[in-house]
C-alpha cells in the first residue's frame, strides 16, 4: 500500500528532523538517575494532551487519510486485503 | 496508513505499541500484516528505500509464507526463522520453537536461545518508566528470578534489568544488592561519569543509613 509520493516525502522530511531513540531516552534515565524520583521532571497530563493535538495539526498528517487508531486500522486493512503503512512518531517531545 | 503517536498520556491505547514492534526510535517506519505483525522496515530513509522495501521485502515475506506452507521441513524453518527476526515470536513461542521436536538446525537454534534472555528482558520491562524507580518493586522481582533461572544478558538488555534491579535495592534500602546490580552494571559497559558518580553517593548513603 503505497503512500503518494508527496505524503512519503513529508513522511521523511520528518524522518530527517527527528533523531532521537529510545536508547538515547535510558541514557537520560541513567544520566539523571540521582534524582530519578523528582517528579519536576513529569510533565502534566493536560500539557500531553495538548502536545498529542498539535501533533495531528502537522500539515503531513493532514494531507492524507492516516488511521490513528490501531483496531481500526487493523480491521481496514483485513477489510481492503492490503499491508498497513505504519508510521512511528511521539508527540510528548519535539 | 496508520500513525502511532508515543504520547505518555495516561489513558492511550497501546501506549507501548511501538517497542512491541521492535521500533527503539523515533521516528519509526515498518510495514504490518493486518494483524499487526510487522512484515519489513525500511532500511534506508528515504524514497527508494520505503519503494524497494514495499516492491521486494514485502512480498517476500510472503512468498516465504507461501513456500512454508506448501514445501520442506527446511522451508518451514527458514520462515520461522523470518518471523522470529521480524519480532512475531513471543519467549513462549521462541522457547517452543527450540524445544523438543523442534524442526530448526543447530545453527538457527543458536540464534534463538542467544536471543531468549534478552527477550525475556524486553517482555519483563515492556512499559516500564526508567525515570521512576519506585515504580521497579513487582518488575525486579521478576528479573530476579529470571536471573536464577536464565541468567541475564550482556548488552543493553542486561543493563536495563540491572538498572531496574539497582532501583528497586535502594528504594528497599539493600545495600548488599544495590552494590552487587551497580558492580554488574559497570561490568556489563555502564561507564558515563556522572551515573557512576550519582549511583555511587546512592550507595554511600545506604552505607551510611541516611536515607
Amino acid at each position: 500500500m503505497a503512500a503518494p509520493p508527496s505524503i512519503r516525502l513529508q513522511v521523511f522530511r520528518e524522518f530527517a528532523q527527528v533523531k532521537s531513540t529510545i536508547s538515547t531516552t535510558l541514557v537520560l534515565a541513567l544520566i539523571g538517575a540521582g534524582s530519578l524520583a523528582v517528579p519536576g521532571h513529569a510533565q502534566s497530563q493536560k500539557a500531553l494532551i495538548a502536545k498529542k493535538k498539535a501533533k495531528l495539526k502537522k500539515p503531513f498528517l493532514e494531507n492524507a487519510k492516516w488511521f490513528t487508531d490501531y483496531d481500526k486500522a487493523r480491521a481496514a486493512a483485513t477489510k481492503s486485503q492490503k499491508v498497513l503503512f505504519t508510521y512511528f512518531t511521539r508527540s510528548y517531545s519535539p | 496508513m496508520f500513525l502511532h503517536i508515543t504520547s505518555r498520556i495516561k489513558s492511550e491505547k497501546y501506549p507501548d505499541l511501538l517497542s512491541e514492534k521492535g521500533g527503539r526510535g523515533f521516528p519509526h517506519l515498518a510495514f504490518m500484516d493486518q494483524d499487526g505483525n510487522v512484515l519489513a522496515k525500511p532500511k534506508k530513509r528515504s524514497v527508494a528505500g520505503f519503494t524497494e522495501t514495499l516492491t521486494t521485502e514485502v512480498p517476500a515475506f510472503f512468498a516465504l509464507k507461501k513456500k512454508a506452507v506448501e514445501g520442506s521441513k527446511a522451508d518451514k524453518a527458514a520462515f520461522l526463522m523470518r518471523r522470529f527476526e521480524l519480532g512475531h515470536l513471543n519467549t513462549d513461542q521462541m522457547s517452543k520453537a527450540i524445544g523438543k521436536g523442534t524442526i530448526l538446525n543447530e545453527k538457527q537454534i543458536k540464534t534463538i536461545t542467544g536471543k531468549l534472555a534478552e527477550a525475556k528482558v524486553t517482555e519483563i520491562t515492556r512499559g516500564v518508566n526508567f525515570r521512576d524507580d519506585s515504580t521497579f518493586g513487582p518488575i525486579a522481582k521478576k528479573l530476579r528470578a529470571l536471573e536464577k533461572s536464565d541468567g541475564l544478558p550482556p548488552g543493553r538488555g542486561g543493563l536495563n534489568a540491572w538498572f531496574i534491579i539497582m532501583g528497586d535495592a535502594y528504594h528497599r534500602k539493600d545495600v548488599k544488592e544495590f552494590e552487587r546490580a551497580l558492580t554488574a552494571m559497570k561490568k556489563g559497559g555502564a561507564n558515563n561519569p556522572r551515573f557512576i558518580k550519582a549511583q555511587e553517593e546512592r550507595l554511600k548513603e545506604l552505607q551510611g543509613g541516611k536515607k
